[in-house]
């Protein structure tokens, strides 16, 4: 943060042009047909979560890089966001956790 | 110097006036948003207290046949609904209202507008909850709501009860109010700082209200969700919180803490950080080891959200979870802990000036403490075993959010009192306020401890005459009338002081943070022209130098008592998009008053009442909010 | 000093140089991921708790749902190209991205209509099974935001129609964007966690 004076508001970043917008496209559309391939794919569920985790995981950076242009902001704007992801994460994680390791509950 | 607050053109649609009710309906100034804050929450905080006399009326003789079983059930509910959503946030929110701008060297909020709305959405979700009363009962559930018992529908002969409909819907709409309040106030602390203040040359109240923002942000979905799962429940027929039917009790009750844990933090920081303000004001010495308390602050905020399932030991979750969790909440006392002992530290060795603001700040110190060692005892598993659900826990959470957070707010209203409204509140009356309250307090709540621990249950709407129960709950029940005549006399002071309160210059406390370089009251703008701060307490060094002894020694000229006219203004930070603040002789504009926030407002309860009782209202409700948010955007932020 | 084709047309000066309602956006999204994660956990937790009745896995048609969630990623690409088009001045093609978003919106939300007419029909309802209940609460709260989101298109595209929405307020639709690409990105994820990933045994 700036400990001096304040800082006017400007574009500060180099913007991706549209040739760069419609090319993350083709590959989200890429990877979206790849995972519903996965789907259909005959193979352990361990792996199969993994490999589809892991490519949405991929989209998901890329719309928030690209599209959400987060990439080429300011970087104290991806504080708040990833706070609010690893934060949810983790606690629905124990969440889940409890409900499954240890239950009085009848699954 | 000519400041002219811009004269609107004579709009159909624009309110204009700056006196009488419609000036204060629309409102978009902090400081008036952060005064009706104030009035509404301590009106609650009457009729919160109220439930409280009530409760303990009931409750001081065996048998008691003052309040029936049903009736206690919406008075204690609505008790801990009140002084949690309606006081003691509220009152916080009062603080940081009026406060935030002024320590940062601010004109306003990041949205001033969006203020506003906060601000009549807490009023509106509040008179909703309270319409309850009204209209078939209030809420009886419990503040925490548990499943399966707030999914019942049917309370005495009433076939269908929407108490705990008010419940989820009350909440719902008091949610949405801080979240939106939260956004912008954490944007305000990020954004708006004046030139030269750095994360680290921000006041510890200012830290702490950050702390809480980020907080409320974070935590205020997961109990939305979860109320609108028990609403579904209740209107849908679903069976998220129903066991026979697929669903799981507990489910709520993480949920609910999750959101639950962080709120408790939320309810005492703001109380810490005023107590940070007032103790090295009155102790002539600085804060002690300022950057710990900040950091322990921020670690507070950080670990609150690892320790929420220690509310649910007897729950059954298991060794495993259990002890995790009891590892984590024994942690967390360390950061308390660490701070408790920066305040000592603060007050050794200072010139201590024992006026209201440092009797109640030394007094929620030390009832803070004692809430906080009992919260220790809860954190060891066996322990808690034996005292959930006693009124051990009563004890432990009276400690720490009466005897910590609203003797930490009264200390905080004794403090800028004389700010916001030009006059102080009489130092005599203070100190029989803060004594009378003390000495109430520990009277109404240490026998708790000991009830608790012989086994006196929570929750209960009377109890039998041989459990050996009676004479520390008589006891409890003189300490609470006790507390209600303390109040009464602050209120005698409140009023008293109109006329008769001592007139308040710029800094009557002499006092370390820049809003006291301001006049009392400070005009609409704030600021003349926005300081430049080079160092934290930056105004405590225009006072004063120390000479080669470590002697405080007064600044020779312009410093001290001025007008808080500083050489180096910059252009400052500004309210709105819209505004231009710009340094000495130029005309400010400050963001115009606006229909549109209590308009949308209005939207929500209207939508609540649907749900109720007719989608179609729904309809209606819906069509208001959508015609003020329209409004508002298409309106400018300052004309 | 600042420049800006694209900011308000008074210098509005920040302590972080970012504009406040920009971070407001953020923070807010922030926010949201503890909604939607919290709804998304419900399901995951009770996707199985179906007592026998239907479950998602025995209605759901994997094809159709991924021409949708193709349809709402492809939104994105088109919310992107009109915050380019009137970062250039371009009033007209923003109105044409600004609506192709939009009903690339409207067709999303037709197929889940759609989608959930045909679950309904098949005994797959919010009152079949606390399963069934979780995954129409997850769907539809983020139906309710892919609404609003079309609702504030719409809006921008009529501003842009009567000449209230030039360049320099570009900020309008870069942050209505954000809200709309986020309202995409917890799609990207409930697709995977609520479809793609297999059904449990």
């Amino acid at each position: 943060m700036a400990a001096g004076g304040n800082v006017a508001t400007k574009d500060t970043h180099a913007h991706p042009n549209e040739k760069i917008y419609i090319k993350v496209a083709l590959w989200l559309g890429a990877i979206t047909a790849a995972e519903i391939a996965i789907s259909y794919i005959k193979m352990p569920d361990p792996a199969k979560i993994v490999a589809l985790v892991f490519l949405s995981v991929i989209k998901f950076a890329a719309v928030v890089g690209y599209f959400m242009h987060l990439k080429f902001d300011n970087p104290a704007l991806r504080k708040p966001f990833i706070t609010g992801i690893i934060l949810a994460g983790s606690v629905y994680t124990i969440v889940l956790l409890a409900f499954t390791l240890h239950s009085n509950t009848p699954k | 110097m000519a400041i002219a607050t811009v004269s609107r053109p004579p709009l159909f649609s624009r309110p204009k006036s700056h006196t009488g009710v419609w000036s204060w309906i629309t409102t978009v100034d902090h400081k008036r948003i952060g005064i009706l804050y104030g009035f509404t929450a301590f009106a609650f905080f009457l009729v919160g207290g109220f439930e409280a006399l009530l409760i303990r009326a009931q409750l001081a003789r065996p048998d008691g046949h003052i309040l029936n079983a049903n009736v206690y059930d919406q008075v204690f509910t609505m008790h801990g609904l009140t002084m949690i959503f309606l006081v003691v946030m509220p009152l916080s929110a009062a603080f940081f209202n009026y406060l935030i701008p002024l320590m940062i060297g601010a004109r306003d909020v990041a949205f001033p507008r969006l203020n506003a709305f906060s601000y009549w959405v807490f009023l509106f979700g509040g008179l909703f909850l309270y319409s309850s009363f009204l209209l078939g009962g209030a809420p009886n559930g419990g503040w925490f709501g548990y499943a399966p018992l707030s999914l019942q529908k049917v309370t005495g002969s009433v076939p269908f009860a929407h108490n705990m409909d008010y419940y989820a819907i009350g909440l719902i709409i008091l949610g949405i109010a801080s979240t939106v309040s939260a956004v912008n106030l954490a944007v305000t602390i990020i954004n708006m700082r004046a030139p030269g203040m750095s994360f680290f040359r921000m006041p510890v109240f200012i830290w702490m209200a950050f702390v809480v923002q980020l907080l409320l942000v974070f935590a205020l979905p997961v109990i939305t969700v979860a109320l609108f799962l028990l609403l579904f429940d209740r209107i849908l027929g679903t069976s998220f919180f129903v066991a026979s039917n697929g669903g799981d009790p507990i489910l709520w009750q993480h949920l609910f803490w999750l959101f639950g844990h962080p709120e408790v933090y939320i309810l005492v920081l703001p109380a810490m950080g005023i107590v940070s303000e007032i103790l090295p004001t009155f102790s002539r010495k600085p804060l002690f080891g300022y950057p710990v308390v900040v950091l322990s602050g921020i670690a507070i905020g950080f670990m609150g959200w690892g320790v929420w399932a220690h509310h649910m030991f007897a729950a059954g979750l298991g060794p495993v979870a259990n002890s995790a969790f009891a590892v984590s909440t024994m942690f967390i006392a360390v950061p308390t802990g660490v701070k408790i002992f920066n305040w000592l530290a603060t007050m050794w060795g200072g010139r201590l000036r024992f006026e209201p603001p440092m009797l109640f700040s030394i007094g929620f110190v030390t009832m803070f403490v004692i809430g906080g060692l009992s919260g220790v005892t809860h954190a060891l598993v066996p322990h808690d075993y034996q005292q959930t659900d006693t009124y051990y826990v009563v004890a432990h959470f009276h400690y720490v959010l009466f005897g910590g957070a609203v003797f930490g707010l009264f200390g905080g209203m004794y403090y800028w009192w004389p700010k916001i409204f030009g006059r102080k509140l009489n130092n005599k009356l203070g100190k029989w306020h803060f004594w009378l309250m003390l000495i109430g307090f520990n009277v109404t709540f240490g026998p708790f401890h000991i009830l608790g621990l012989q086994g006196m249950p929570r929750r209960i709407y009377t109890y039998a005459p041989n459990m050996g129960w009676d004479f520390w709950n008589m006891v409890s029940t003189i300490g609470s009338f006790t507390i209600a005549a303390s109040i009464l006399l602050f209120m005698y002071n409140a009023v008293h002081s109109r006329k008769h309160g001592e007139i308040a210059g710029n800094d009557p406390w002499d006092a370390r943070t820049i809003e006291w370089t301001t006049t009392s009251p400070p005009p609409e703008h704030n600021f003349d022209e926005i300081p430049v701060i080079h160092a934290l307490d930056d105004f405590w060094h225009k006072k004063y130098v120390e000479d080669k002894t470590g002697k405080l020694v007064p600044v020779a000229a312009g410093g001290a008592n001025g007008d808080g006219q500083n050489s180096n203004a910059e252009h400052g930070a500004n309210a709105e998009e819209h505004a231009e603040g710009h340094g000495g002789g130029h005309a400010i504009h400050m963001p115009s008053p606006s229909y549109m926030p209590i308009l949308a407002g209005l939207g929500l309860p209207i939508i609540g009442y649907g749900l109720i009782y007719g989608y179609y209202i729904c309809i209606l409700g819906g069509l208001i909010l959508l015609g003020g948010l329209y409004g508002w955007a298409f309106e400018p932020g300052t004309e | 000093m600042a420049e800006q084709a694209t900011v308000a047309a008074e210098v509005h000066q920040t302590s972080t140089g970012i504009e406040n309602t920009k971070l407001a956006m953020w923070v807010f999204l922030g926010s949201e991921c503890l909604l939607f994660g919290a709804l998304i956990s419900v399901f995951l937790l009770y996707r199985n708790h179906a007592l026998g009745g239907a479950r998602l896995h025995d209605v759901y048609d994997i094809p159709f749902t991924s021409v949708s969630s193709f349809v709402l990623l492809m939104s994105s690409l088109t919310m992107v190209l009109a915050l380019a088009a009137i970062q250039r001045g371009d009033q007209h093609r923003l109105r044409t991205w600004l609506l192709a978003t939009a009903l690339l919106g409207m067709t999303f939300i037709s197929g889940q209509i759609y989608e959930f007419t045909i679950f309904v029909h098949k005994g797959f309802t919010v009152h079949s099974s606390v399963a069934g209940a979780s995954f129409f609460i997850l769907t539809s709260f983020h139906g309710a935001h892919v609404t609003v989101g079309i609702l504030m298109l719409l809006s921008l595209y009529g501003m842009s129609a009567r000449g209230m929405l030039p360049q320099e307020r570009s900020t309008a639709v870069e942050y209505i964007g954000l809200y709309w690409h986020f309202v995409d990105i917890v799609w990207i994820v409930i697709f995977t966690l609520v479809y793609l990933i297999p059904a449990p045994k």
